[in-house]
Parts: C-alpha cells; structure tokens; sequence
C-alpha cells in the first residue's frame, strides 16, 4: 500500500518545528490563549462589581500615626520614661515597705515597657529621653519618705491618665490610640492602688482623676 | 525522513488541538470557580417569598448603643442586689457610687448616641439580659425546680461578679478605641473605660484584701478554684476575656464557671433593634 508523499506538503511545518522547544512554546501558546479567553469573563464581572455606583463610601481611619500622632507620642514616650527616672529615685531609697517596693517595681517596669512599646510605634525617631520637666519638679517627693513616694505616685499616675486621655482625643491613627487606651487603662489602677497605699478611704479620692494633662512644649 | 515523520506526528493537528483544546477547558473550570454569581438551586413549584434580613452595620452609633446597654444591665444587677441586702453593709456606699457613676456613664453615651443622629438605648443589654444575668442569678440564688442549689457563699459570688462586669466594662471601652471612628469619641470612651477600671481595682482589694490583691508577686503551682480578683491584672489593659465562677458546687466539687468576652457581633445593639424593657 502506497502511502501519501508528506515530505511536500509539509515543508513549511517541517521547518518551523524543526527543534522540539518551537514545538512546546506553539503547545503552550495554545493553552494560554485558551486560558485567557476563559478568564475574560470572569475577570470582567469582577472589575464590574466595584463599579463606581456600587462602591460602598467608607471612609476608615488610618492605622500607622502620621506626622503629628508622632509628635504626639514621642511626646507622651518622653513622659512614660520620667515616670520610670521616678521610681528609680523611690525604689534607690530605703524609706519604703515591702509591700510599696513590691508595687512600685511593677509599676516601674509597667512604665518601661510603655516606653518600649511607644518606641517600637514611632519608629527610628522616638526620643529615649525622660521629660525633664516632670522628672525635675518630682524628684524631690519620689525622694522622700514612704508617704511622699505614695502620694507623689498618685498625682502621677493621675496625670499621666489625664496626659493619655487627651492624647487618645488628638491621635488620628488607630494604632496609637489602641496602645495609648490599653496604657492608660492600666495606670487608671496604678493611680488607685497607690492611693489604697495612701490609706486613702473617700471614694472620691480613690475613684476621681482631677489632674491637669501634661501638654508638650511648643517648638 | 523518519525523524521528520516523528515530528509531524507530534506536532499534528489533532495534537495542537486536542493540547490546546484541554488548556482552554481547564481555563475555563479554573474560571467557573471563580465566585461568578451562582443562580442558585433550580425549584419545582412556588415557594412563599422571604423577607430579607435588615443590614447589621455596625457604626459608632451601634458601638454606643452597645456600651449604653451594658452599663443599664450592671445598673440593674446592682439594683437587684442591693435590693436583696446581698452586699455587705461595709460596701453599700460603694456599690451605690458605682452604679451611680454607670448611670452617669449611661446618660453620656446617650448624649453622643443622639449627637450622632442614633436613637439612644435605654434598656440593658439583650443578649446579657438573656443569657447571662438569669444565669448569674440562678447560680447564686439557686433554682430548686431545676434542682441548682444556692451558692454557699452569696455575699462572695455577688462581688466576684461585680468585679467581672466593671473589668467587662472597661475591656469593652478598651476594645471599642479602635473601632470608633473619631478621635473625640475614642476619647469618651477611654474616659469612661478608666473609670470602670477604677471600679474593678476597688472591688479587687475589697475581695481579695490587702495586699495579697494589690498584685500577683508569684504564680499558684495549681490555679485557684475561683480566680484572684487583683487591683493590677497585667501590665497593659487586656481585652482577653474574663471568667467568673460562682455557685454551690455540684457533687464533684465544681462550680458554675462562665465565660464573658467583649461584645461582638452577637451583642451588638443594632439599628434595627427594638427595645423590651
């Protein structure tokens, strides 16, 4: 049986697929097209379904602080290291009971550690410096006898509440205000075991927070 | 030749095609899995029509509502215990304090609710009011019917459980900063939320005593039966939820133990709700 002379017919294929990987690149082509055009549809209904009529209009807040939630925070790191400076000043002195040294060295490393945290959040440029200011006018009451400690301690934790509050109310990004919110929530009781200390006993005294808020410095 | 004839066999149309032919199908069934709009079950027959279910957005109105409600539902837990002389003489004054600071945390938030043009939520929370004070109040005062007896110690279970809803209180504002959408409410918020932690410290060193409820020097080799209440929990407020035991114990030894988490989807008060109380 004869069979067809192909040699002819097929000089132009021949030639073209004269090495196997023109062959595979031919092959593969063929299936991307086939993918692309199957995909088309799909990819159309999707962009179809964020049309501008159909988008919904949210606007969130940002997350990451932006320039002024840094200003901001850097501020009140500044105010959380002199805090720390303070205990150290209580804690370096031997006027102090078992149970207030037990407290103080937790609130001192609570302190600390919302140092930290606020330095990981502002990034490269957090100040690692106390606030002078607070640490100079309090000195001399975290140097002194048991009673002075305690009750300087309240005044500050105090303050450092009414500081956060009014930051958390200034703060665009979420990240800031969520640490700042779990900060001060916790110096809130740092300001009521102190004042238990205190031998404090009026409700009023151990529940109410009147302090001024600190503010940075202009410039 | 023969070489050349094994490429034509390769490279023949049926092979191009059928190649390309399985690509273009399996494109395709890559695509239908998609998330293209199914049409859904085909049906024989009529079906009565459905009523959709109202839109559950929750915005900072819903959040307030939410933070309202909870603080009706420890009001009224604190009525009802005060009412029933459940909590010692020493902390009446105290217990009183707080639920008038609730009242006076409520009204606010029911200020800023109508600031932002929501309805403002005058009852408890429902799904507290469902689930977990009946819960509560069984396991304290017991139900001969279901066969729960009273809790040996009332006076104890009662304050434990104040001081788990004043920390659910101040976990809730904690947990509410970052979903609020405003740096004034966020602040409203924390005001409030340091308030009830103010509470929950208290009620801690009332239970717990001093100084042993000041804070936990060292941890328990076995946890305790009935959790610590401390004056300082952590370090940093926590938002990972609270567990209250309280109750008689049942013929092992156990008692009820429940587990409270901040409000959710399931706890929200919504727009669409209608109050019940």
């Amino acid at each position: 049986m004869d069979s067809p002379d192909t040699s002819t017919a097929h000089t132009d294929v021949l030639a073209d697929a004269a090495s196997s990987s023109g062959l595979t690149r031919r092959l593969l082509g063929a299936g991307l097209i086939g993918l692309a055009g199957s995909l088309v549809p799909g990819i159309a209904s999707r962009a179809g379904a964020s049309t501008p009529e159909q988008a919904t209009t949210t606007t969130a807040p940002p997350r990451q602080p932006d320039a002024s939630d840094i200003a901001l925070l850097s501020f009140v790191q500044t105010a959380e290291l002199a805090a720390t400076r303070l205990y150290d000043l209580a804690l370096a002195g031997d006027g102090i009971g078992e149970v207030t040294r037990s407290v103080i060295t937790e609130v001192r490393a609570a302190h600390l550690a919302y140092g930290q945290s606020l330095a990981a959040l502002i990034g490269r440029t957090f100040p690692g410096q106390p606030l002078q200011s607070l640490v100079d006018e309090s000195s001399e009451a975290f140097s002194g006898d048991q009673a002075s400690i305690v009750a300087a301690a309240v005044d500050l934790e105090n303050v450092l509440v009414a500081t956060h509050t009014d930051v958390v109310g200034q703060l665009n990004g979420i990240n800031g205000a969520r640490l700042l919110a779990s900060i001060l929530i916790a110096e809130a009781r740092h300001a009521l075991v102190f004042a238990d200390l205190a031998g404090r006993t009026e409700l009023d005294d151990l529940l109410v927070d009147d302090a001024t808020a600190l503010t940075p410095v202009e410039g | 030749m023969d070489t050349d004839r094994q490429n034509l066999d390769l490279v023949g149309r049926r092979s191009f095609l059928r190649l390309g032919g399985a690509g273009l199908a399996g494109a395709a069934l890559l695509s239908a899995c998609g998330g293209t709009e199914s049409p859904g079950i085909a049906r024989v027959g009529t079906a009565p029509s459905t009523t959709a279910l109202p839109d559950a957005v929750v915005n900072d109105g819903v959040l307030l509502r939410t933070a309202a409600s909870i603080e009706r539902s420890v009001i009224g837990l604190y009525d009802t215990v005060l009412d029933a002389g459940l909590i010692p003489s020493s902390l009446t004054a105290t217990a009183e304090r707080f639920r008038d600071d609730h009242i006076g945390h409520a009204e606010a938030l029911d200020g800023l609710t109508t600031e932002l043009g929501s309805e403002p939520w005058l009852c408890g929370n429902p799904r507290i009011e469902e689930l977990l004070i009946p819960a509560i109040l069984t396991a304290i005062l017991g139900d001969e019917a279901a066969g729960i007896a009273a809790s040996d110690d009332p006076t104890r279970d009662v304050l434990n459980t104040a001081h788990v809803l004043e920390s659910l209180a101040t976990e809730t504002y904690q947990s509410f900063v970052q979903m609020l959408s405003t740096p004034d409410l966020r602040r409203a918020a924390v005001t409030i939320g340091a308030d009830e932690a103010r509470h929950s410290s208290l009620l801690a060193l009332a239970i717990t005593g001093r100084p042993a409820g000041y804070l936990q020097l060292e941890a328990p080799a076995t946890p305790p039966a009935i959790p610590v209440a401390l004056a300082l929990p952590s370090r940093f407020g926590t938002l990972g939820g609270l567990t209250l035991v309280i109750g008689a114990e049942d013929e092992v030894g156990l008692r009820r133990s429940i587990s409270i988490d901040t409000p959710s989807y399931n706890t929200y008060v919504y727009d669409f709700l209608e109050p019940s109380c």
